[in-house]
């Protein structure tokens, strides 16, 4: 039985830009996030290590971990936060 | 200070991002200077922000229906029809420009705001990275950044059409689709709208080319693009922006 489940949820950062998220979850588990929007990140190729830092951690340790991952190699977020991808995550699993 | 002027070139969309990222190239190498350029597009296009989803954000068939050309940018930001406008594109070192994202946006858009108001018009900058006369968008703007050089390229609205542009980009509901034409006819306007007259390319041109002059107290030359440049653009339009891969990225 395919218990591979696929939800999508836009998340319209107040005064900012559109994050539009596709989430698979097998399982119950987050096992692929693509994130995409009209926001910008500096440099680009970080998004990529974004989703995989998402799908790799516990929910209660994303905020640490991403925020160390974006200090540690000086990655800007142009029109959204780590609190707003957390908010519009914690929607995909509701 | 001498930065270089490229003369206008109009081509396709997936040409004049290839030039762009050209340019880019070529100045992280030293081999050419501070770049300002104008641009139009032909045949007209969709350009999607690096980050957005082609399927969700574009009517691929119906763009291709028009004869519009869909194209992935190297930088972010959102979905943009360019028809009836011209295109400015700087590639400067960030200790010019500013090394903080968001005083590079303010840095360069100064540029255009005073380059619009050389045509009699008050704008001001709004928002991470777009320009408005009287709360009404006449020129957005993205950026990217290579090894301390900024890429910045962006729109000036020569004239706006709400109902063929919402007929390419994806709506949520088709039910909000005419809500959208009428919010876009309050939220955007033109230069040709503002000045409640016909302005050419070439007189727009002009007055951004004053508004860098003043901003960055700098002088342009006008020069071609390097062979370098040229045979790197070609690459990068054949192996890139033109391909289905890069378009469909994500």
């Amino acid at each position: 039985m395919d218990r591979t489940k696929i939800k999508q949820i836009d998340y319209k950062v107040p005064g900012g830009k559109l994050l539009r998220i596709k989430a698979e979850f097998k399982a119950n588990k987050l096992t692929k996030l693509d994130i995409t929007g009209d926001f910008f990140v500096y440099p680009e190729e970080a998004l990529f290590e974004i989703e995989k830092i998402l799908t790799s951690y516990h929910i209660s340790e994303l905020s640490a971990k991403l925020n160390s991952y974006l200090l540690e190699h000086e990655v800007k977020l142009i029109g959204f936060s780590v609190d707003d991808l957390l908010k519009a995550l914690k929607k995909l699993y509701h | 200070m001498k930065w270089r002027l490229i003369p206008l070139i109009e081509d396709s969309g997936a040409k004049q991002m290839a030039i762009d990222e050209a340019i880019l190239t070529a100045r992280v190498k030293h081999l050419v200077g501070n770049t300002v350029r104008f641009y139009t597009w032909k045949p007209a296009c969709v350009t999607i922000g690096y980050f957005q989803s082609l399927k969700m954000e574009v009517d691929v068939e119906k763009a291709e229906e028009l004869g519009i050309d869909v194209v992935r940018r190297y930088t972010g930001g959102g979905a943009v029809f360019h028809d009836k406008e011209l295109t400015y594109s700087v590639v400067i070192e960030d200790e010019i420009a500013g090394s903080e994202i968001l005083e590079s946006y303010r840095k360069i858009c100064s540029a255009i705001v005073n380059g619009i108001q050389k045509l009699g018009i008050r704008a001001e900058m709004a928002g991470i990275n777009d320009i408005v006369v009287n709360n009404r968008k006449i020129s957005g703007s993205a950026q990217t950044r290579r090894q301390g050089i900024v890429l910045q390229h962006g729109t000036l609205l020569l004239d706006v059409n709400p109902e063929l542009m919402f007929s390419l980009l994806k709506v949520p509901t088709e039910k909000i689709r005419d809500k959208l034409i009428s919010s876009a006819k309050q939220r955007v306007t033109s230069f040709n709208s503002e000045l409640g007259r016909q302005l050419s390319v070439e007189q727009l041109r002009l007055a951004m080319i004053k508004g860098f002059k003043q901003t960055f107290n700098i002088e342009f030359e006008v020069s071609t693009l390097t062979e370098f440049e040229k045979k790197l653009a070609a690459e990068l339009y054949k192996k890139k922006y033109s391909n289905t891969k890069w378009t469909g990225l994500r």
